[in-house]
This record gives structure tokens, C-alpha cells and sequence, in this order.
């Protein structure tokens, strides 16, 4: 009837449907790739034989209207308006993001979104909850099919409402801190998001944990720290400690301590949130493994007054924090002295990210681009490939109709009888 | 009479029982209730002096809403007017001339039967079987039963015969509380005086009427206040059980056992940094947070996970049914295909 750290993390949300392992992840990837490509593919030509058909109607029914415009359109059925972002439709075979080309554009979209963050001044936690947000959602999700901007903002919406609860504020507020965006934008793809997140809401960062450790560490330097597992006493600790931090004096520590604090939560909230940490490591791992980046010394030093050296979970612990420690150094964001202008890494793209993007304009999901109508229309019954029933359909038509109507009556509709 | 009602599956083997009636018992059976309702009159009214108050003198013949009150204390009759004309002003003394009884109104009632010997009896052994109120799993054996019924008889009998009543009573009143004690040990014996028990039916209990404090004090002593040994329970029976009192119910316990004991940390009361830069403010407790609350959250979230190596559990968890199966199930693959929901 004893539960320790690691059952109590057993229990939550991220570990039982957010962790993977690197092969679990692949696959599930591929498996959403395939997907998504199938649908693009099916739904882009579905486009192109609608606008076919327009096309020929505009042609056959032009003269007849004597419109005399200059391409032919003059019912407006914007047939021969362009595919959004149709610079790969050409009427050949759509070229779809491999799964690779995808992790590039989500890697990117989480750039723009951590700008985004930076440009709201938000709190490091928000942005970070809505970048974990964005990622969870393409697991499940192709950005062929979900534009990246458009889940972005409702991802922070979503991130800020979790985060801040009440003093969010509502979406129209959120909206009105962002450059052409209204409410409508915020909240429409806000079910779809939250859907795809599975209702799991709770992101366990590892940064929250960081401020544990350095009260260890403080209290460590100060010498107050309780007698480790190992009978080492509290002076051998600071003396130890001291000379991890290759300092003498308490002071000098101290200051030390705090560049490591800094250092270690750089890496936290950008290199940690830009990979797949969050899904291969459990937050402990992810927090010792960028301490251990930062001050290797001391980390190694801590976790023995932790974990003894004998044990068989020392090497497993130690060897999983160097793998996850590598994984975050790979990102270009990760540096050893952290630059003035923190963003200043993200500023121009590698080129293959930069073709990924290019390439991701010319397989977007035609079906999914505007979700502000998509969002409209769910609610109002619209229906394709005859999904609701018709007579259902004719129903509720029937009732808005008469309940609109009712509504423009001078005295409002008519009172709901009791009973 | 409730003895019978008590156990009457094992009247048969109780000798005792029956040896010890008496032909006051006797009557009291073949009596029949006397239905006296005050819309129709008595229908044996061969001797007038029931019909005729005995402190008024007034008839029935002329009032035939009249009815007839009796009161435990003396089981004289008198009418109900009369009732209501001498005791509405608090208890008075019984107006029947040589009876100096002091009767409350509250306690006067319409007597069950006609005869009130019966009435009288019928009372005392209510009284003592509210006391007595042993059965017979109680006991060890039968016999030691049947000896105690046979005690509860004496005991009746006593009573009905007026022997003995005041150390009866008293006796009577040390079992009650004996009883009470040992099913529920936290119910204080308290020696208070706390005024004659106007519940009991004895003779001598008596309503002390509206005097001054110094008289019911001397009252208090001359009643045999006499100091009682603490372990005095008023009578003993042999081979009688002792009564289990209920188990105390535990403390409820929200967290159902269970307890959270951390591997790599262990939180303490206090630690000198500046993080938590409100600790000083005590607005900031006023909801109950605490400190040590703030550090064990962060501890938890440093350490939560340490030891959980994904590649060891999702290989031990093939046929997962708490994770995969349910990710599979909930639509693991349905979720990119929802927004063909539209």
C-alpha cells in the first residue's frame, strides 16, 4: 500500500497515452502519414473533378449571361480560382510529405509557435503546454491535413486556459492579441484539438521539478542537507558539492548554482519542447538529463547522493539520462553558453525544413483548410457524401427556418408552453 | 403476560415460570380489555359508584361525555373536569380523603382495565421487564435462564406486594445503569441528583412539589441518598453473558491505505532559498497551504519517474489492455480519420 515517485507517474495522462518508445513512435507516425496521404490524395482529386464540372458549366453558361469578364467566371463559382497554396497542383500525381518531411514541418510549426509565445510574452510554462499540445496533436494528425498557424493559435489558447484557468481571459481577448485573427479562428478548431489531445490536459514539464532539485542543491552547498544513503555527512556533502562546482566559497556557489538554473532551463523550455523528448522520457529523465548538459560535474555528484553507485538501476538511470542528454544536444538550439537573443538560433531554417514547407503547399487536404466553415458547418448540419439522413437533414432545416423566422417576429417568438 | 410474548417457543420448558403465578396472575389473563370510549357508556353499569366522580359527585347519567382518569401514582379515579380543575395549576395532592399522594396532570390516563389491580400490575411488570430485559441467548443455559426468570418474578411480586419496594426500586435503578454502562462505556455513571425519577411507578418516588432548594436537599438525604459501591449493578445473575459493547468505528481514511513514501527525496519543514519568495506572507496560508506542500510538489516533480524506463514497460506490456488495447480501442487510428466527421 506504498507508492513512490515513479507509481504515483504511472498514473497520469502522459505516461499511459503520451509516452512511446522510439519504434512506437515511428510507427504511429507512418501509420498517420499513410493516412493522411490516402485522404489528401482522394480528396484533392475529388477537387479537381468538381472544378472540372464547374468549369464546363461557366464555359457552357457564360455566353448566355452575356458577362463578358475577363476569365470567364462571371456566375462566381471560383472554379478557376486557385487551390489554396495550389503551387504543386498542376494536375499531376500529388506529392505528399514523407514521414520525415512531416517531423520537419511540425518541428517548424513548434519554432513559429515558441516565437509566437515569445511575441505574447507569455509565460515559459504556456508556451511549452502548447507546444506539447501541437506535437501530440500531429502524432494523431498530418499537417497536410491541419494547418500549423491555425492549430498553433488555439493550441495557446487551449495552453493558456490551462495554465492560468480564470485569468485567461476569453478567446475574443486572445484573439484580438494577434495579428488578423478573430474569435472565430481561436475557437473553431478548438474541439478537433482537444479530441485529438484525447481530453488529457495535464503536460508534465520537467522544468517544475527543477526548483526541487535546486533546493536540494542549495540546501547541499549549505551544508543542511540530511545524511545521504551512504553515511556521507552533511559537511562531506557540501565539501563534495563545493568541489563539483569547483568553487570555494558559498557565494561563489551560489552564483554558480544560478547559472546552472538558467542554463539547465534554456534547455528545458526550447531544446526539450523541439524534440521528442516528452514522448521517449519521462520528465525526471528530460530535467536530470539537461542538468546533467549544463553542469555534468555536480548532476553526476547529486544523483549519487541519490542513487548508489552499486545498484543495478544506477547504470540503467545513468545510461538513459546520456541518451536522453543527447537527443537535446542534437537540437540546433542547444548551445553551451546561452546567447543574448534566445530565439536567435531559430531565425533561418536548415534547407531541408525549408523544402518540406515548400513541398507542404501542394498537399494540403482541400477539405480542411478553412475550419472556421468546417466548424460552421458541423454545426448547422452540413453534410457530405450524404452522411445524415435526408430527411433528418430536411427536419432540422425546417425547424431553423421557422425558428429564424420567429425570432424576426417584432415580439420575439412565441413562449415555450409549460408541460 | 410479556414474558410469554418475550420467548414463547420455549414456554413449554419453563416450569419455573408458570409455578410462580399467582391467582392475581390468573385474573389478569382471562381478563378482557375494557373498550371504554367516551361516545358510548360502559355497558356493565351495574354499580353506580362507577358512574359517579368520586370528588365531585357528579354523574354520568348527567354528563355522558364524562370520562374517568386514573394516575399511576394511587390509582384513584376522578373525573376529568376535576382533573383539570385541581391539577392545572402544577402537581396538588390526591383529593381522596387519607391518600396524600402528590399527582401531576400530565400523568393522569384512562385506565385499560376496569379492574385496577390489573391496571396496577400490568404497570409494575411493564416497568420491570423494560429493566429486564434479558433473553435467553444471554445466558449460558437454560437453567441459568430459568433462574433469572424466576428472579424477574421476585422482583414483580415485590413490587405488586409492596415489599421492600424502596431497595427494589433502587436496585432496579443500579441494574438500568449497569446495563446502559457496558454497552456504551463512555455513557458517565453520574451520582447527580438529578431529582426523584418521576418515570417510576414505585410508591415512594415522589413528585416533590415547588419548595425550596433546602427541602429537596434534605428530602435527597432522607430518601437513603446512601453512597453505593461503584461496582454495585443492582443484582447478579449466575451464568449470564457478559454484553459485547459494538466495536469502535475507525477513522475514516480518505487515501484508502495507501501512502505516498518517495525513493530519492524526503521533504523537509523548511529550506533556505529564494524560490518560494512568499513564504513569509501569511496571506498567502490563509486557504491552508503550506510550504512543505510547495516543496514535496516540487521533490515529486523532480523525481516523479525516474526509475520508469519506457522501453522496459511497453515491452513488458504487449497485450497491454490499460494502455495500448485502450488507445487502440478509444481510436487510436480512428482519430486522423475524424474529420471526415464533417
Amino acid at each position: 500500500m506504498r507508492l513512490n515517485e515513479d507509481d504515483l507517474y504511472r498514473q497520469s495522462t502522459q505516461y499511459k497515452h503520451w509516452s512511446f518508445t522510439p519504434s512506437d513512435l515511428t510507427r504511429l507516425r507512418q501509420k498517420t502519414n499513410a493516412h493522411a496521404a490516402t485522404q489528401v490524395k482522394l480528396h484533392i482529386a475529388q477537387d479537381r473533378v468538381e472544378r472540372a464540372k464547374l468549369a464546363t458549366l461557366d464555359v457552357a453558361s457564360a455566353p448566355e449571361s452575356g458577362a463578358d469578364t475577363p476569365n470567364g467566371n462571371g456566375a462566381g463559382t471560383g472554379a478557376n480560382t486557385p487551390v489554396p497554396g495550389g503551387a504543386g497542383d498542376k494536375g499531376g500525381e500529388v506529392d505528399c510529405l514523407t514521414t520525415e518531411e512531416e517531423n520537419m514541418v511540425v518541428d517548424k510549426f513548434c519554432e513559429t509557435a515558441m516565437k509566437l509565445g515569445d511575441f505574447l510574452k507569455l509565460q515559459p510554462d504556456v508556451t511549452a503546454t502548447a507546444i506539447q499540445f501541437m506535437r501530440r496533436f500531429y502524432l494523431y494528425n498530418s499537417p497536410m491535413t491541419y494547418d500549423g498557424t491555425k492549430i498553433s493559435k488555439t493550441a495557446f489558447f487551449l495552453a493558456l486556459k490551462l495554465e492560468l484557468g480564470t485569468r485567461a481571459g476569453s478567446a475574443s481577448d486572445f484573439a484580438s492579441r494577434l495579428p488578423k485573427t478573430s474569435r472565430d479562428d481561436i475557437v473553431a478548431p478548438e474541439y478537433t484539438i482537444v479530441q485529438a489531445l484525447r481530453f488529457n490536459f495535464e503536460v508534465r514539464h520537467p522544468f517544475r521539478g527543477l526548483k526541487g532539485v535546486h533546493l536540494e542543491l542549495e540546501d547541499m552547498i549549505r551544508g543542511n542537507y540530511a545524511v545521504a544513503h551512504d553515511g556521507r555527512t552533511p559537511a562531506e556533502l557540501r565539501g563534495e558539492a563545493l568541489q563539483a562546482l569547483e568553487v570555494a566559497e558559498e557565494e561563489e556557489a551560489a552564483t554558480k548554482l544560478g547559472n546552472i538554473y538558467a542554463h539547465t532551463k534554456d534547455i528545458l523550455t526550447m531544446a526539450a519542447q523541439l524534440t521528442d523528448a516528452y514522448f521517449l522520457y519521462t520528465p525526471s529523465q528530460i530535467l536530470l538529463a539537461a542538468h546533467l548538459l549544463a553542469s555534468p560535474a555536480l548532476t553526476t555528484f547529486y544523483l549519487a547522493t541519490k542513487i548508489p553507485s552499486s545498484s543495478p538501476a544506477s547504470t540503467k538511470i545513468l545510461s538513459t539520462l546520456q541518451s536522453c542528454a543527447d537527443l537535446l544536444s542534437s537540437h540546433r538550439s542547444y548551445s553551451k553558453n546561452p546567447a543574448q537573443h534566445k530565439l536567435a538560433w531559430a531565425d533561418g531554417d536548415p534547407p531541408a525544413t525549408k523544402k518540406a514547407m515548400k513541398k507542404l503547399r501542394g498537399c494540403k487536404d482541400p477539405t480542411t483548410q478553412d475550419l472556421v466553415a468546417l466548424n460552421a458547418g458541423k454545426k448547422r448540419d452540413v453534410v457530405r457524401d450524404g452522411t445524415l439522413e435526408e430527411g433528418k437533414a430536411k427536419r432540422r432545416k425546417l425547424n431553423r427556418e421557422t425558428a429564424e423566422k420567429e425570432n424576426d417576429a417584432f415580439w420575439g417568438p412565441e413562449l415555450k408552453k409549460e408541460g | 403476560m410479556s414474558r410469554v410474548a418475550r420467548a414463547p417457543g420455549a414456554s413449554t420448558k419453563r416450569a419455573v415460570e408458570d409455578g410462580g403465578a399467582s391467582h392475581l396472575s390468573h385474573s389478569l389473563r382471562s381478563l378482557s380489555i375494557q373498550h371504554q370510549s367516551p361516545s358510548k357508556p360502559a355497558r356493565a353499569a351495574a354499580d353506580s359508584a362507577s358512574e359517579i366522580c368520586p370528588v365531585c359527585k357528579s354523574s354520568r347519567y348527567l354528563n355522558p361525555n364524562m370520562r374517568f382518569l386514573v394516575n399511576p401514582e394511587c390509582y384513584h379515579k376522578m373525573c376529568e373536569s376535576c382533573v383539570d380543575r385541581i391539577f392545572s395549576h402544577g402537581p396538588a395532592p390526591c383529593p381522596i380523603a387519607g391518600c396524600k399522594k402528590t399527582l401531576r396532570k400530565a400523568r393522569f390516563r384512562m385506565q385499560t382495565f376496569e379492574d385496577l389491580k390489573v391496571e396496577r400490575e400490568v404497570d409494575i411488570r411493564r416497568r420491570v421487564a423494560k429493566a429486564m430485559n434479558k433473553e435467553e441467548a444471554d445466558f449460558e443455559t437454560l437453567r441459568d435462564y430459568n433462574d433469572y426468570l424466576e428472579e424477574v418474578e421476585e422482583i414483580t411480586w415485590n413490587l405488586i406486594l409492596k415489599i421492600d419496594v424502596e431497595q427494589t426500586e433502587r436496585r432496579l435503578r443500579r441494574w438500568e445503569e449497569a446495563q446502559k454502562a457496558e454497552l456504551n462505556p463512555n455513557a458517565v455513571r453520574r451520582s447527580v441528583d438529578n431529582g426523584p425519577d418521576i418515570s417510576t411507578l414505585s410508591e415512594t418516588s415522589h413528585v416533590i412539589l415547588k419548595k425550596g432548594g433546602t427541602q429537596r436537599r434534605v428530602q435527597g438525604a432522607s430518601l437513603g441518598n446512601t453512597p453505593i459501591p461503584e461496582d454495585d449493578t443492582g443484582f447478579s445473575f449466575r451464568g449470564l453473558k457478559k454484553r459485547k459493547a459494538p466495536e469502535p468505528e475507525k477513522a475514516f481514511d480518505p487515501t484508502g491505505g495507501w501512502s505516498v513514501e518517495p525513493l530519492y527525496y524526503s521533504v523537509k519543514e523548511e529550506y533556505d532559498h529564494k524560490f518560494f519568495a512568499v513564504k513569509h506572507e501569511p496571506k498567502f496560508y490563509a486557504f491552508g497551504y503550506k510550504a512543505p506542500e510547495y516543496y514535496s510538489h516540487a521533490l515529486r516533480d523532480a523525481f516523479g519517474g525516474l526509475g520508469v524506463f519506457l522501453e522496459d514497460d511497453r515491452a513488458n506490456e504487449v497485450i497491454d489492455f490499460g494502455t495500448q488495447a485502450a488507445a487502440v480501442a478509444a481510436g487510436g487510428g480512428r482519430d486522423v480519420e475524424m474529420n471526415d466527421v464533417f
